[in-house]
């Protein structure tokens, strides 16, 4: 890999003191990033844009930068230490005249105003940064107030649409998550990447959630081999926030393959009784929102537990069940989807299933509904009455002809 | 032989024209990417991972350095 072979190669060099390295991390989950240096024993400092405030359209790059602050080479030949030891690192540079660099300093929250109702796109799009990089989670509605202001403000800027996605998608991941926080996400990610298609940053951040056809790698398959190989070494890994799965460990793949084995729908004619979200609430993301005739989509089924009815999932009983009902030419991955159980007799968790769905090569452009269902043990409280609930979802993704 | 010649003015096109593509790429590239070689690097404050303290390429002035933007995937 582009860094770690970097980090080997200049090794001798940074022992001595002749050369310093930088990182900054342009990823929606900056831990994974401390687990990697961990896992490759890269212990120089790292700074976090998530929200890509360098506006960079793609990583990995590497900058030589002078002992002054500039420039000097971009993207030298990979791991050549000796061709930077001659063109970079034993040339004598000259301070610049002027420091010409953009300044942001840390802003002063307690003091930080929104611009005015008529602020334009870039007045609100600086004020949501503030908030979304420096206030933390206390601030995070405010900066999605303000990136929703400046997308209001002029709806074709990408990237107020792309920070706008990255600060929904981190609320989602946190205690404050609210319905509908990932969908947006997505579909703030799939409108700065329609406004700005070579933005390979925007591209990433949906390829990470969506259907293997699209992706370009496995994102996160390294996180296990990488805890494995640092334990062994007698280390604590560092830990994830947010742990990866599904879309995030998937392998790419050239084909689509639907499940031929028969497949035998659970509840035919119905006569489960409905949940109808009384125990259990469901929530839907197709990634991407918006395919082509012919190409798939990824669908992350949500589930979980009603707090305030104190619900709980039964795991003494079968596992969790989903069924999928494709419409005449929609081909899916499996039709029957399980589950299975943790080890507790009885839990909370929020579990989700993933499954790719494709749309028929002759499809015209229109919204779809793919009916499904979930079957499922829950019960009312740790030791409350449990019962055997189905719960009717609909999958919905549309199709647009380009 | 004029054949030959021909050949040769298509070679020179064609490596003119290549080696403008290669130009007009790399300047786009560095176009793209919002770097220019010579000046200084944005002075933007980031957070920094595990701490969250604030910090920005000034904090490393005095050495030279090799900066990545990268992910881990």
């Amino acid at each position: 890999m582009h860094v770690p072979g970097w980090h080997d190669a200049t090794k001798e060099l940074q022992d001595a003191g002749k050369l310093q390295m930088v990182g900054i991390i342009q990823e929606q989950h900056p831990d994974r990033a401390r687990l990697f240096m961990q896992w490759k024993k890269m212990g120089w400092q790292i700074l976090v844009d998530s929200y890509n405030l360098l506006d960079v359209p793609v990583v990995p790059i590497t900058l030589a930068i002078d002992e002054y602050g500039v420039i000097r080479q971009i993207n030298p030949p990979r791991g050549d230490v000796d061709l930077l030891e001659r063109t970079f690192l034993s040339q004598t540079f000259q301070p610049p005249a002027s420091r010409a660099g953009e300044r942001l300093a840390v802003p002063d929250l307690s003091s930080l105003r929104p611009p005015p109702r008529s602020g334009n796109v870039e007045a609100w799009k600086a004020y949501g940064d503030a908030l979304a990089v420096w206030g933390g989670a206390v601030r995070r509605d405010d900066a999605i107030g303000a990136y929703a202001a400046a997308i209001r403000s002029d709806a074709d800027d990408a990237m107020a649409q792309f920070r706008l996605a990255v600060a929904y998608r981190m609320r989602y991941d946190s205690d404050a998550r609210r319905d509908g926080d990932f969908s947006k996400a997505i579909e703030h990610w799939a409108d700065a990447l329609d406004l700005d298609p070579n933005q390979y940053i925007f591209r990433r951040r949906i390829q990470q959630y969506g259907p293997r056809l699209d992706k370009p790698y496995s994102f996160y398959d390294w996180v296990n081999t990488a805890r494995a190989e640092i334990e062994a070494r007698g280390e604590v890994p560092s830990p994830l926030v947010v742990e990866p799965r599904g879309a995030e460990f998937a392998h790419p793949t050239e084909n689509f393959t639907a499940s031929e084995a028969p497949e035998a729908e659970p509840d035919p004619r119905g006569r489960v009784l409905r949940d109808e979200s009384q125990f259990i609430t469901i929530e839907t993301i197709a990634v991407p929102p918006v395919i082509e005739p012919g190409a798939t989509t990824r669908f992350h089924i949500v589930f979980r537990p009603v707090e305030e009815n104190l619900s709980h999932w039964n795991n003494e009983a079968e596992e969790l069940a989903f069924w999928i009902d494709p419409p005449r030419g929609w081909e899916v991955e499996r039709r029957y989807l399980t589950l299975p159980l943790p080890s507790e007799v009885v839990s909370q968790e929020t579990r989700v299933l993933e499954v790719e769905v494709r749309a028929p090569e002759r499809s015209r452009s229109r919204s779809v509904t793919i009916p499904a269902y979930a079957l499922y043990y829950v019960c009312e409280d740790v030791n409350g009455v449990c019962m055997y609930r189905r719960q009717d979802v609909e999958l919905q993704v549309a199709v647009r002809r380009q | 032989m004029v054949h030959h010649r021909k050949a040769s003015i298509l070679s020179l096109v064609m490596i003119l024209s290549a080696t403008c593509v290669t130009t007009v790429g790399a300047q786009g590239r560095r176009a793209a990417m919002g770097f220019q070689v010579g000046q200084p690097f944005p002075e933007i404050a980031f957070p920094s991972l595990g701490d969250d303290r604030p910090m920005s390429l000034a904090d490393f002035r005095g050495k030279k350095l090799l900066l990545h933007v990268f992910a881990s995937w």
